[in-house]
């Protein structure tokens, strides 16, 4: 369980390191995936999975540039579901330091409880004096020091085409609701609400709002209203290069973050269980069986695919080779 | 810089893009950290780096999209010079050709030692990580430790250095010291 909690670690550790170079953190990427990011899912899954003292600075940095570009609604929305609240708030103490960053008080309206400080960084001790605003969080860490190598979001590329959408809309759930309808053509607002992460009220309001414009269709389908809109209209948005088998650029993919970062917590949490460090395989598959179905079923069934009669070790392998499949 | 006419120079690098060239870390950041230029077999503090050359960085910058100051003299700092780098330096260092106007070399693992031992010390965090990474024998850090006093004199830092090699497991090397 050890090589595989490594291998693992490793490997989400990787992909967030990809997932915020392509946002503009000054990291090694290379521009080939054709999925858009979501900044507040990958934010809040940095804050649990990502505690790696390089990648978790650099995505601080990131934010002092950029922090005007997350929706601090969504974000709380999402962090009911995963991610490390003490954490972001301890993040956005660092921020708040700046006035144009004012608006992340809203994070800290709650007092801090006193407990004593965890180490933020597993395996990685302080030496010296620890940083005060994350201690006062309940966590500790070494000094934080920006070094400033992040970029804007480069608007260019198919995984910023949210934050590009933000800076065309603002900062309103329109943004998201255009590069979903985008992304999947059409959608209704209550199944729309669940997967952006907004309350569905909103999501009536702003899909009505812009069926106004001319350029969103509705029909009634049952008790839903379904909205659509033509692609082609939207094309010159498309300001990147075409795929490699792609005679134009399309629209990148809609992926449903949120739940695949639940998993990866999950997974995570049943990697690092100590009273599973010796327990045979059979048990381990048991336990891993149980760590599954509190996840989203709809996600288990579309995107993990393990062969039915898997069992044991055998099993384990198959569900943490499904995982590794998604962060390719 | 050979289309510009530019003299030719010979950098020194540390820091993360070492680690990386040198293929001893795999994740860093993109910039360079330019700790000498390197003439006649000596090492010069980088710092200032030349006009011409900060120019060309710029250039370069634009054009592959990365950070502002991404090539950069923060670690050449003259005081560094004064106190004296890890002997030998030069002698390890792993020399990469880029044309006939640009050379570069990245200092050895050895010399990566002293500059992250002495880093995580006074920052933490992530250079303890690389310094982890790094794999340092008992008499590697041996020598990055009396390197590090001989930059920083303090009782304090010492203390800080040994709290350093025993979060290594090495808390042994203090009677050494």
């Amino acid at each position: 369980m050890n090589a595989s909690r490594e291998q693992f670690q490793e490997h989400v550790l990787g992909f967030l390191w990809r997932q915020w170079s392509a946002l503009g953190v000054a990291g090694q990427s290379q521009p080939v995936d054709r999925w858009m990011l979501d900044p507040e899912a990958l934010l809040l899954a940095t804050t649990s999975l990502g505690r790696d003292p390089r990648l978790f600075d650099e995505v601080l940095d990131w934010l002092n540039t950029n922090g005007q570009f997350i929706n601090l609604q969504r974000l709380q929305n999402l962090g009911q579901r995963f991610g490390d609240l003490t954490v972001l708030r301890a993040m956005a103490a660092h921020l708040v330091r700046r006035s144009v960053h004012a608006k992340w008080k809203t994070l800290l309206r709650e007092e801090p409880t006193a407990a004593e400080a965890q180490p933020l960084f597993p395996g990685v001790p302080v030496f010296g004096l620890p940083d005060e605003l994350f201690a006062r969080h309940g966590w500790q860490r070494g000094p934080v020091t920006l070094r400033q190598l992040s970029q804007p979001a480069d608007p260019h590329r198919p995984t910023n085409f949210l934050i590009k959408l933000r800076a065309l809309f603002g900062m309103q759930a329109r943004a998201e609701v255009m590069a979903y309808l985008l992304a999947e053509e059409s959608g209704h607002p209550g199944e729309m609400a669940v997967r952006l992460a907004y309350f569905p009220r909103t999501l009536q309001t702003t899909l009505n709002d812009l069926a106004r414009s001319g350029h969103l269709e509705s029909r009634r389908e049952g008790q839903e209203k379904r909205f659509w809109l033509r692609r082609d209209d939207w094309r010159f948005l498309l300001t990147w290069a075409a795929a490699s088998g792609e005679s134009a650029p399309e629209f990148p993919r809609w992926v449903d973050w949120a739940s695949l970062y639940v998993a990866l917590e999950s997974v995570t949490r049943f990697l690092n269980r100590p009273d599973l460090e010796r327990a045979s395989p059979a048990v381990q598959a048991i336990e891993l069986r149980a760590c599954l179905e509190t996840l989203d079923p709809a996600f288990l069934r579309e995107r993990i695919h393990v062969p039915p009669g898997a069992t044991g070790a055998a099993y384990a392998e198959a569900v943490l080779g499904e995982l590794d499949r998604l962060l390719k | 810089m050979r289309v510009r006419h530019h003299p030719p120079i010979h950098l020194v690098v540390c820091g993360g893009s070492a680690l990386i060239a040198l293929r001893l870390v795999t994740r860093t950041t993109q910039d360079v950290d330019v700790l000498a230029t390197l003439e006649d077999g000596q090492l010069h503090c980088a710092r200032p780096l030349p006009e011409w050359l900060l120019a060309a960085a710029e250039a370069v910058r634009s054009e592959l999209s990365l950070p502002i100051h991404w090539l950069n003299d923060g670690p050449a700092d003259e005081n560094l010079f004064r106190l004296g780098l890890p002997v030998g330096v030069a002698e390890r260092l792993v020399v990469r050709d880029f044309g006939a106007a640009l050379q570069v070399s990245f200092i050895s693992r050895y010399d990566q030692i002293h500059f992250k031992l002495y880093a995580a010390a006074d920052q933490g965090g992530r250079h303890f990580t690389d310094l982890r990474k790094l794999n340092p024998t008992p008499e590697e850090l041996l020598a990055a430790a009396r390197w590090t006093f001989t930059q920083d004199v303090s009782d304090a830092f010492r203390q800080v250095v040994v709290e350093v090699l025993q979060a290594l497991g090495h808390g042994d090397l203090h009677e050494r010291l």
